[in-house]
Formats: structure tokens, sequence, C-alpha cells
């Protein structure tokens, strides 16, 4: 089986002289979860946008199960912005039938049992929700979905504690062995524990790619301790 | 995955202009009945309170005549912009359907929009002004009418209109056009990226009111010089008519293909 994600030479520079990202190369395996991590500007967000075919990249190319971003990518990437998009005259229910119009690999009983347990009424209009309700919904839109790729960016910033548990709980009982979860964070010690890979990125290069359990046992650190190291400012 | 498209856009324009023309077409039925329909009867028969209300009855028609006209380019401008280019776009661009469906989906249900808009405030005005008496002496001098205006005899209505439908329709695809090209020109600032939109929006304006100004003074001029019979009116108008045609389609067909090139290569979300 191909890797789900491959880069090669990724460069990319919004033309004011910085490279976002240079010269990246990637691969990932399919069946885990990784830590995507670096310090504001690092490029976490540029690559992100880049493998959604949000961005056209300046240099070097993306394969997504071997395609390049496009229709059939977009099939199989399911994908968490770290912005709201949700239209704010909508109903959780809108909503629903929109993925479903859309995606044909979205699970509407599973978006329905994940509101259900959060507390949230298909009735209820996006716009009446608080800030981190709607983080909340669009979470479990994204993650009803059987997709090959997750891509989640930020996807515990806003939500409190009690939710966030619940969103990590329901992030690893909901993905089947063969996808591939990519999420970046700053809140490195909440998810450090369900992380399989972690790549740090710093000046949009790879400073570390490496499994959670090569981090603890040659370093005898933890993913959080490691990287305020390497990030020391 | 088109006609899914086409559905949720057309969801979300409804959502304001199915509002605001029913309210154009509920003052223009209201002003009707209320006031041209007494004035016709009895002119003059209104008492001072009457014509107060009778004036602010056709400020708010005017209000709301401006609104359609203008409130509908606004809305589909807002609805294009907001859904490929704000935060809603992190949505619209991860669906698995190609830019150009993306493309095709708004051209479709802004044009129809904007064609209803021209039909529903033209059909205001008829609401409030056509009576009877109009309508009987029209009918009786139709063929003076269209002699007055230099139309040949031959020219009938049927064809007139036909052709004037056929404008309307090229002219609201043009318009839509021009909208959202100059919204995707405006999205290749990295800053202030709707007063981009607004100053591209104006710049092709101008240009085109600056080519169609000199373009028709040139025709109408040449027209006028070899004039050599009483047709003369009718080749201005036919001229310009295929001129206008001609530069609507220009219009709309470059500003598609400058839209789609721009979506496809250059997209750069906030």
């Amino acid at each position: 089986m191909k890797p789900i994600l491959e880069c090669y030479g990724l460069s990319k520079t919004y033309g004011n002289g910085q490279w976002a990202l240079s010269n990246l190369n990637l691969s990932l395996e399919r069946g885990q979860i990784v830590g995507l991590l670096g310090p504001n500007g690092s490029g976490k967000t540029t690559l992100i946008k880049l493998i959604n075919d949000l961005l056209t990249p300046t240099e070097g190319s993306i394969q997504i199960d071997g395609n390049l971003p496009g229709i059939e990518t977009k099939k199989i990437v399911s994908y968490l912005p770290e912005r709201t998009y949700l239209t704010p005259s909508w109903k959780v229910r809108d909503l629903i039938f929109y993925f479903e119009d859309f995606y044909e690999d979205f699970r509407r009983d599973r978006a329905q049992q994940m509101l259900e347990a959060l507390g949230i009424g298909l009735h209820a209009r996006l716009r009446t929700l608080s800030k981190g309700t709607r983080e909340k919904v669009q979470l479990v839109m994204v993650m009803s979905r059987d997709a090959s790729l997750y891509i989640l960016d930020e996807p515990i910033g806003g939500v409190d504690p009690a939710a966030r548990d619940y969103i990590l709980n329901t992030i690893l009982t909901n993905y089947n062995e063969n996808a591939t979860i990519l999420l970046s964070t700053h809140l490195i010690s909440d998810i450090e524990n369900i992380l399989d890979r972690v790549i740090f990125l710093q000046n949009g290069q790879i400073v570390l790619n490496a499994t959670v359990d090569e981090v603890r046992v040659e370093q005898k650190k933890s993913v959080d301790m490691l990287f305020r190291e390497v990030f020391r400012c | 995955m088109l006609g899914k498209l086409i559905k949720y856009d057309f969801k979300a324009l409804n959502r304001y202009l199915i509002a605001i023309h029913i309210m154009l077409l509920i003052t223009a039925a209201l002003g009707r009945f209320l006031f041209v329909e007494r004035l016709i009867k009895n002119s003059g028969g209104l008492s001072d309170m009457g014509m107060v209300i009778m004036t602010l009855l056709i400020l708010l028609y005017v209000i709301l005549f401006m609104t359609a006209l203008f409130g509908t380019l606004l809305v589909i401008s807002i609805h294009f912009y907001k859904n490929l280019y704000s935060d809603e776009g992190y949505l619209t661009h991860t669906l698995p359907v190609s830019r150009g469906r993306l493309l095709i989906a708004k051209t479709v249900s802004g044009s129809v929009w904007m064609l209803i808009d021209v039909v529903l405030v033209i059909m205001s005005v008829l609401i409030l002004v056509l009576y009877q008496p109009m309508v009987r002496e029209f009918s009786a001098h139709k063929d003076e009418v269209l002699i007055a205006m230099g139309f040949p005899s031959t020219v009938g209505y049927g064809k007139i209109i036909s052709l004037i439908i056929v404008l309307f329709v090229v002219s609201a695809v043009a318009n839509v056009m021009m909208l959202y090209v100059s919204i995707a020109v405006g999205q290749l600032f990295s800053n202030h990226r709707v007063m981009g939109a607004i100053a591209a929006y104006f710049s092709i304006n101008t240009i085109l009111s600056v080519v169609s100004g000199v373009v028709g003074a040139a025709y109408s001029v040449s027209v006028i010089t070899n004039a050599v019979d009483e047709t003369f009116m009718y080749q201005l108008y036919s001229k310009a008519y295929i001129f206008g045609i001609v530069l609507e389609l220009i219009l709309a067909v470059g500003s598609y293909l400058v839209t789609y090139l721009l979506m496809q290569k250059k997209l750069n979300l906030n």
C-alpha cells in the first residue's frame, strides 16, 4: 500500500521573501496518529492548507494516496481547519444534510450520536451556539466521516478540558486502523498519550520525525519536555 | 454534484432576495390600490393627510426599488465572497468537487436571480402605473408608436421583445461575471482584499463605459452621416444592439475565464 501522504521538496513562499516551508520531504504511513508540532509561524498551517488544496505550492509536490490534491483526495481527507467555517444562519441539521450531500463517507448516525452525547440539539441554530460548542460541532462533523486521512488543525484549542477529553476519546474510538490522523496543536501534554509519532517543524523545515516511543526511550524525555527544549526561546 | 451546489447557492441567495422582492411588490400594490387608483378615478381627490401618506409610500417604494436593484448585486457578491474566500471557503474548497463546478453553480444561481430581479422590478413599475385607458390607447396605436420610434413597420413587437429578452439574459450573466471577476482579482492583494475587489469593479466599469462611449459615438456618427433614408434610426438601433450584445458576451466569457484561472491557480485563503 502506498503511504497516505508524501511531500517532495515542498516549498511555499507568500511572496514576501520569506519561505513558510522550504524543501520539505515527508512520508506518512497509514494507521497512526501523528502530532504536527512547532511554534507559531513554523509552517504547520501552511503545510495543512497545501495538503487540502487551499494553497498551491511554490515548488515541489504533494501526493495523498498517490494523487495530487484535488477531487479524489478531498473524498478521502477529512479536514478540520483552525477556524470556524460554519454558516451562522444554519441549524445543526442543515450541516448534517450538507455533509451527507457532498461526502459519501459521512455517517449521519455517528454524528447524531456524538451530538447527543455532547448535548447539542439538531435544531439549534449555529449562530446561537457558543464558540466552543461550534468547534465541537465542527469536530463531530469531521470525525463522522470514514476518511483515510484526518487533518485536524488545533482541534482542542478553544474547548474546555472536559470536552477536550470527550473529543480525544472520540478521535480514538472513531478512527479505523488504516486511517491516519495528522493533528497540529500547542497543547502537547494533553495529547501526548494518544500520539504514535511526532513531527517537529521549525522555520518551514522538519527538525524531528520520530515515534513517541523513540523519543521516550532514546531521549528519555516526554514529547512535551523535548519540545520545550528544542524550541527554547 | 453540480445540482447540489446550485441548490445550496440558491438557498443562500433566496434568504434575502425573496424578502426584498416580495416587499417591493407589496409596496407597489399598496401604492396602486391606495393612491394611484383613486387619483385615476378622481383627480385631486386626496386629502392633505392622504398626500403625506402617499409621498411616504412613494418614498418607500423608491427605496425598495433601489434596494432591489443594488441589493441583488450586493447579496450575490457577498455570497460569492463569503462562500469562496472567507472562512466558509475552508469548507467550500475542500468539498470533493472541481473549482469549475463551484464557479458554474455560482454563475447559474447569480444570473438567474439577476434576471428575476429585472423581471420583478419591471413588474413592480407596471403594477404601480399601468392602467386600462393607457393599455387601450397603446393597443389602438401600437403600429404608429413603432414607426414614431424609428422602426420600419415590418418589425413586429414580437421580434423586439424577444431581442430585449436575449439582451436581458446576456447582460444578467455579464453583470454577475463582472462582480465575480472583481472579487477574484481583489484576492490577489495581500491586504484589503474587499477594497481591491471594489477598485477592480470600478476599473472594469470605467473601461467598459469608455469603450462603449467611444465606439457608440463613432457608430452613431457614421450611421447618421451615411443615412440615405428614414430607416437610419433602425440601423442605429440594430448596430447598437449587436455591439451591446457582443460587448456583454466578451465581458461575460472573459470574466468567467479570468475568475476560473484565478480560482484554479491563485487561491490563497487567509
